[in-house]
């Protein structure tokens, strides 16, 4: 059912009538995504979410804000989307308006002394990264790889990447934000303003970034966020990495004064104490898990006969132990790269590893250029798709080391029942994603899995292990589970368990959307009650 | 079903497949360099809406064989307003590899909506032109061969090589194909070419999904080229190349050896039969067109199953040869420019394999101008961005819509097809681009 | 039976104290005056959440405090008639301490002077502000953003502070981001609350940071602490020059040398190291218009050989500005500085010089020198004497950006009036000039929210949700006080 024609009207008033369209075949690309199972409890009906009832792409603040306004006056619910890299990227029920941010694409500012950057929202982290890189910064990447929106990553998602160890999270990172409220109000946070700049995202008093963000953000439940800056980080590389190889393995050109290690430990516990003592001895880059050797051995075989990627998967489960780190060192100096080496290896050895630099190992020299790329960059961190057309995640809260480290023993044997059962990808038991983040303050560990969405007992399998990896981690204390982060009906049941948090995410939505009109789909429900204990 | 009718069924699992991430947008992110040429579509560049991209045609051709919506004159103009470049192709195989063909899937709606009569109107002309004259310009037949007069081109049975001119040489840009012929006799090469028996490769009408007017122009130049009875088919046109490489042998096979002139050049510069004697100073950079670098590999049609290994992981059986553009015509050209005395090459971000499409192909120049020349000013100041003097290229159809779009206010640059540099460094004479209209 | 009744009932009538009243009506800062009606002394976390309880059903204001005398900004006097001052004070346990996780549980009156040694026992350091009074409340100076000396470890502004348990003006409570799970005291004594995130799609820690005690009451909280390094020298970069210090500082953080590092006038410094007055005016010509000051350290393993060549690295970078790293300064070694740093001290160390009042913000570094240079010409248009300028530049946030106090210093009442003059026109105009007001204390709320109207909108919606009865210290910020 479309919208009532003066809708339209206004809305080609507001951006201009080429940036208006009702058109089935341009609607169903912002209604298709990925993680039909992650919406367990809704029991979502496959990969099609709902059709908006226009899509609206605006240029600039002040055409957000009179989209805001035009749907406050007409009661037409409005979502905010910039890259749709995730099914929170669509509305969530007809009358709506979807706005796609793409048009507002720049770098306004990149403050290369203060190292920050103001962006809008379809500036991606791999367009700023390559930018800041020219200047000797760089960015955070979040771990669906830099193909994501930054400004969306960091206010209204979640942030966690790979090279976390330095980088964090973006509940870090995020400075200042332009932010047109649910009610069509156009307020910046923090320092711009008070018309200071945008270095700062906290005050005049309390932090407003509080309000919308925290473990995650609202996902377009409390208006649209127009413009932000966020924090880059030094980058002791080159201002621009060669590039080696050949589609579709492109790889990077190891720059002199970097050095990647896999730092292989007899068990988790030995990992997770020596991720303790690398972050105390104040050394390190990046240091991460990516996945485990069989993942890595599928995701790297796509081009090779069955044959010879069954070697290849028995090689990697061989070489690439479970209980392993990527490490990257790198310094513009070289007395600087030599003391965390020394460091580093002693600490492998104390805790019972072995430290493989990968330049120089016999296998994985061969690959040193890719694996570079993929671990140290996140270029290809998409391919966890690749088997199935479609992923999903579990447990993956950020959390004290030692409480994050129980989630791989008590995910593993929940993991390996459905592996074994052939309801996933043969990936392994282990395949935890994860590492220390800010010098291992805090530590993230999310189980990956592929299913198939259209196998049936594949997506039915992956709803029960989200039930069940959610379960142990209420019963575990593990934190909130990603995909509880992502199905408000999810986030109902751990909600008593957290301080009712959804009770105050409610009184937020209504306080500051009283129509209910910024899709509350992936925010929580307003009017919803929630569930007995 | 042959591979004639149209069959988006055939590609139903590989589209539920498409996950959104919107990779098919941007240039392989290894690749990135920089914020302003990180993107690899024309079209979702000016338009915007996802339904642009490969990936939103790809959901929107999924919601129509779900029967969600029908065709819409919008619907059109998403399919259509497209190059057909590939460049999405490449992105999303990145990732997903065998297991999505992005631009068979788009060519595939093309055939479905051609076949239901839902084209631009446009097209529908391109496609009676192209039949009635041979070309898509609508000229006469009978002055194909215009443009090698008083070039003292002989007849010859069995000449060693087959030169091609292609339409847009033959009836816009002659000087293309005269410099070819100095080139050629230059290298005292025996070639033949066919005059005004020369017809369309029929490219226009393969992009625009007309399949079987398509396989009517196959059989057309099959049958000329058996009758001259050359061995070796040379053109200097990507877009014939790409349908004589790539395209020909899986429709009805091709027995000649094809090669684009950039091949042929290198192997006349190291057989000693072009020799480099001239200093041409010049900074230039090189246009990688899209027909001749992704799209001039063979894309094999693949017959086989899905099948599930490892648990739920989906491989093809037999293994699919997945095209990414890597046996393009890439180093050739740029040998060329190398061996030239006093030439240096500056790069642009997209080249290769992801170079940027210039937006005139798969019918968009004829249907929708002001995206062909959106396309031809976002390369130009890709290329601008180097520093270069010059935009080198060897595709008549990419260097006709740089000029039209010059012509119209597209910023200043020269564009330089490489027979006038090869000719140069030779010591001979050549001309330089100029419309014929 | 009335409130006063009832709060005897919840914290004994020896806790609440009608003698002292006059010790919370003013403080150093120009807020005027006002009396409290009544000052209780809860002991424990669930007394608070009881007398908030009790104020929200009532009406009356609660002001909460934690540190002992001297105070300074203005936010521990009652904005409104009829308030009752919240000492936190008494509420003094070290709840857990954690080497490994570098972390300490502690409830809102422990002080530094209570929990330095006890962090130094376990290998750790307190992430602080610049030489502490050993009776300031180590929570509050977290949750009032106090600058703090290491910016390398400052990830965002809200670090040291990790998560906390809040009593917001409802009375409800809740437990902010790994703590939210907690269910215990026992629990929390597992020293394993690391994460400040959430819980779910809101940071409720920001809110109450920064907020003067306007949104909720801690009655514990989780702070992060640093390592106490097995080797550190501090040193000295002297220079006439702020931008060129500014310009060294830019790199070191670039380049991750060093731990502690800011930057000081001479003033400053003078008054930093000078027991007295006298001594002060000793030091202060022999002294650099401005110095850096840096610390570098070694840790567990090779620490000699970290110390090495941090202070090799730091040296040639210097010597390219044209600078030099010095290992004394006047007279003083940097290991005497460095003891000092460690501090904590009795009372504040400003005060040995007569009243002051600082002008605090945040701003980049590159803009410092413009900041000073205009409130040099503020204060010579207020006839105040330029060399009585203190300034303190603590860069924060990794570099991001830095914080900036002006301390004025004055003596007898008519100095009081026209360093108040002075005060007011100079933030005026520094706000005017982009200088970032992110803790607006006393008068400075008013000319902050003037400016920043839309951002005290939101602020009062929030407020409408934590407390909407308004009890929470009125007449903070942008919320109104008598009326």
């Amino acid at each position: 059912m479309a919208l009532d024609r003066r809708v339209y009207g206004e809305l080609e008033a507001a951006v201009g009538p080429e940036n208006v369209s009702e058109d089935p075949c341009v609607l169903a690309g912002y209604s298709r995504h990925w993680a039909a199972a992650l919406r367990t409890a809704e029991k979502s009906p496959g990969k099609w979410t709902p059709f908006p009832d226009a899509v609206v792409l605006p240029g600039s603040a002040e055409e957000v804000q009179k989209v805001v306004r035009i749907c406050n006056r007409y009661g037409v619910r409005f979502k905010a989307h910039s890259t749709g890299w995730g099914p929170w990227g669509a509305v969530s029920q007809r009358n709506s308006v979807l706005l796609d941010l793409r048009r507002m694409n720049r770098i306004l500012e990149l403050d290369e002394r203060n190292r920050y950057a103001v962006i809008e929202p379809y500036v991606s982290a791999m367009q700023l990264r390559a930018e800041a890189m020219k200047r000797g910064l760089t960015c955070h990447v979040a771990g669906c790889g830099p193909n994501h929106s930054v400004l969306a990553s960091c206010t209204s998602q979640e942030g966690m990447g790979a090279d976390g160890y330095t980088m964090s999270h973006n509940n870090r990172n995020l400075l200042a934000v332009e932010w047109v409220t649910p009610t069509g109000e156009i307020v910046r946070v923090g320092s711009p303003g008070s018309g200071a700049g945008w270095f700062c995202g906290d005050g005049p008093g309390p932090s407003l970034r509080g309000i919308f963000k925290g473990e995650w953000g609202a996902l377009g439940g409390l208006g649209v966020f127009t413009k932000c800056s966020v924090k880059l980080y030094p980058w002791p590389g080159p201002p621009e990495l060669k590039v080696v190889g050949e589609a579709p393995n492109y790889g990077y050109e190891l720059p002199g004064n970097f050095r990647l290690y896999l730092a292989v430990f007899p068990d988790w516990e030995s990992l997770n104490e020596a991720a303790y003592r690398i972050a105390d001895a104040k050394i390190g880059y990046m240091v991460w898990r990516t996945a485990s050797p069989q993942f890595l051995a599928l995701v790297m075989g796509s081009q090779l006969n069955e044959e010879e990627l069954s070697q290849l998967y028995e090689t990697l489960e061989e070489l690439l132990p479970a209980h392993r780190l990527e490490i990257t060192l790198a310094s513009p100096s070289a007395r600087e790269l030599e003391y965390e080496e020394k460091v580093l290896r002693a600490i492998v050895e104390e805790t019972g590893g072995e430290l493989r630099n990968v330049a120089e190992d016999p296998v994985l020299s061969g690959m040193k250029e890719y694996l570079f790329a993929a671990f140290s960059f996140q270029n290809y961190n998409a391919r966890v798709f690749s088997f199935t057309g479609d992923f999903l995640t579990s447990f993956g809260a950020e959390l004290c080391p030692d409480r994050a480290l129980k989630t791989v023993p008590l995910g593993k044997e929940v993991r390996r029942k459905y592996v074994e059962r052939g309801l996933f990808v043969r990936d392994g038991a282990e395949n935890f994603w994860g590492g220390p983040e800010e010098q291992n303050r805090f530590c993230h560990w999310e189980g990956l899995l592929s299913y198939d969405p259209a196998e049936r007992r594949s997506l039915e399998g992956a709803r029960e292990y989200v039930e069940e990896s959610d379960r142990v981690a209420l019963e575990h204390k593990l934190g909130m589970t990603i995909p509880s982060h992502l199905s408000p009906l999810l986030a109902e049941r751990f909600s008593p368990h957290h301080q009712h948090f959804q009770e105050w995410l409610r009184r937020i939505k209504r306080k500051f959307d009283p129509g209910n009109l910024s899709d509350h789909g992936y925010y929580v429900n307003p009017g919803a009650t929630p569930p007995p204990p | 079903m042959s591979a004639e009718e149209p069959d988006l069924e055939r590609y139903r699992t590989q589209m539920e497949r498409c996950y959104r991430c919107s990779l098919c947008k941007w240039v392989p992110i290894t690749q990135v360099k920089g914020w302003r040429f990180a993107q690899n579509c024309p079209a979702i560049l000016k338009y915007h809406f996802h339904a642009y991209s490969g990936g939103g045609k790809v959901i929107a051709a999924l919601g129509l064989l779900e029967g969600k919506y029908g065709i819409t004159e919008e619907f059109v103009r998403v399919v259509y307003r497209c190059s057909l470049c590939g460049a999405c192709d490449l992105a999303c195989k990145i990732v997903l590899g065998e297991r999505m063909e992005p631009l068979e899937i788009l060519h595939e709606l093309r055939k479905k909506f051609f076949r239901d009569g839902k084209i631009p109107e446009r097209h529908g002309k391109l496609v009676e032109d192209t039949l009635k004259y041979g070309n898509p310009y609508a000229e006469p037949r009978e002055r194909r061969g215009e443009w090698a007069r008083g070039l003292g081109v002989e007849g010859r049975e069995k000449p060693e090589v087959l030169y091609f001119a292609g339409c847009t040489p033959s009836y816009r840009l002659p000087s293309v194909a005269r410099n070819t012929v100095r080139l050629l006799k230059g290298a005292g090469v025996s070639f033949g070419i066919l005059g005004e028996e020369e017809t369309c490769c029929g490219s226009p009408l393969y992009k625009i999904g007309a399949e079987e007017a398509f396989r009517e122009q196959v059989k057309k130049n099959l049958e000329g080229f058996d009758r001259l009875g050359a061995e070796t088919l040379v053109t200097q046109c990507a877009g014939c190349y790409h349908m004589f490489k790539a395209v020909y042998p899986e429709v009805e096979g091709m027995d000649l050896e094809v090669l684009h002139l950039s091949e042929y050049v290198e192997r006349l510069l190291e057989e000693g039969r072009i020799r480099f004697t001239k200093e041409m100073p010049l900074k230039v950079t090189w246009h990688d067109p899209c027909h001749l670098g992704r799209l001039g590999e063979r894309r094999h049609r693949w017959e086989g199953r899905e099948v599930k290994r490892y648990g739920q992981m989906i491989l093809t059986e037999p293994r699919k040869k997945v095209a990414y553009g890597k046996e393009g015509v890439y180093e050739p050209p740029r040998r060329i420019l190398g061996a030239i005395p006093g030439v240096s090459l500056l790069e642009m971000q997209r080249i290769r394999e992801f170079s940027f499409c210039c937006a005139a192909g798969g019918g968009v120049r004829a249907a929708y101008p002001e995206l062909a020349r959106f396309g031809a000013r976002e390369r130009l100041e890709e290329a601008r961005a180097t520093g270069a003097e010059a935009l080198v290229t060897c595709c008549p159809f990419c260097e006709l819509n740089f000029l039209e779009a010059l012509e119209e206010g597209g910023g200043g640059m020269r564009v330089m097809d490489l027979t006038e540099l090869v000719l140069g460094a030779m010591g001979e004479e050549s001309q330089g681009l100029e419309i014929r209209r | 039976m009335g409130i006063r009744e009832e709060l005897a009932e919840i914290v004994g009538p020896e806790n609440l104290l009608e003698e002292v009243l006059e010790e919370y009506s003013s403080d150093h800062s120009f807020s005027p005056p006002r009396r409290p009606s009544l000052v209780v002394r809860p002991g424990k976390a669930g007394e608070v959440r009881r007398i908030v309880e009790a104020a929200n059903r009532y009406g009356v204001p609660l002001v909460p405090c934690s540190s002992g005398p001297p105070r300074f900004r203005g936010d521990t006097v009652p904005g409104r008639e009829g308030s009752i001052v919240l000492d936190l004070s008494g509420m003094r346990e070290i709840i857990a301490l954690s080497r490994r996780n570098k972390i300490a549980v502690i409830e809102p009156g422990v002080t530094f002077g209570q929990l330095l040694p006890e962090l130094k026992r376990r290998g750790l350091r307190p992430h602080g502000p610049l030489l502490p009074r050993a009776n300031k409340s180590v929570l509050t100076s977290a949750l009032e953003r106090e600058p703090v000396l290491m910016p390398r470890y400052q990830w965002d502004l809200l670090d040291p502070l990790v998560c906390a348990e809040i009593v917001f003006g409802t009375g409800e409570v809740l437990r902010t981001g790994e703590a939210a799970m907690v269910e215990s005291r026992e629990e929390l004594r597992e020293g394993n609350l690391t994460c400040h995130m959430g819980p779910g799609a809101f940071d409720p820690i920001r809110l109450v940071q920064g907020a003067q005690g306007t949104m909720g009451i801690v009655t514990w909280g989780v702070i992060r602490c640093e390592l106490l390094p097995t080797v550190e020298h501090l040193f000295f970069v002297p220079s006439p020059n702020l931008g060129k210090l500014v310009d060294l500082t830019y790199t070191l953080l670039w380049r991750r040398l060093g731990e502690e590092i800011f930057l000081l006038n001479r003033l400053s410094l003078a008054g930093l190291l000078g027991k007295s007055r006298e001594e002060r005016e000793e030091l202060r010509p022999s002294l650099p218009p401005w110095i850096l000051i840096l610390t570098v350290a070694g840790y567990e393993r090779f620490p000699e050989e970290r110390v090495e060549y941090q202070e090799e690295e730091v040296r040639a970078i210097a010597r390219e500005r044209g600078l030099g790293l010095e290992a004394s300064l006047a007279g003083k070694e940097g290991e005497e500085v460095k003891g000092l740093l460690e501090g904590p001290q009795e009372g504040s160390w400003r005060l040995r010089y007569g009243n002051f009042q600082e002008i605090p913000f945040l701003t980049t570094m590159d803009r410092t020198p413009f900041f000073v240079d205009l409130m040099l010409r503020m204060a010579e248009k207020h006839e105040y004497p330029p060399e009585e300028l203190g300034v303190y530049v603590q860069p924060l946030v990794q570099g991001v950006c830095c914080h900036v106090g002006f301390d004025l210093f004055y003596g007898a009442s008519e100095g009081r009036r026209k360093v108040e003059e002075l005060f007011l026109r100079a933030s005026e105009a520094l706000l005017e000039a982009g200088a970032f007001f992110s803790r607006p204390y006393g008068p400075l709320a008013r000319l902050v929210y003037g400016r920043d109207v839309e951002t005290a909108g939101v602020l009062r919606k929030v407020k409408e949700i934590f407390d909407p009865r308004g009890i929470l210290n009125p007449g903070k910020l942008c919320f109104g006080g008598e009326g």
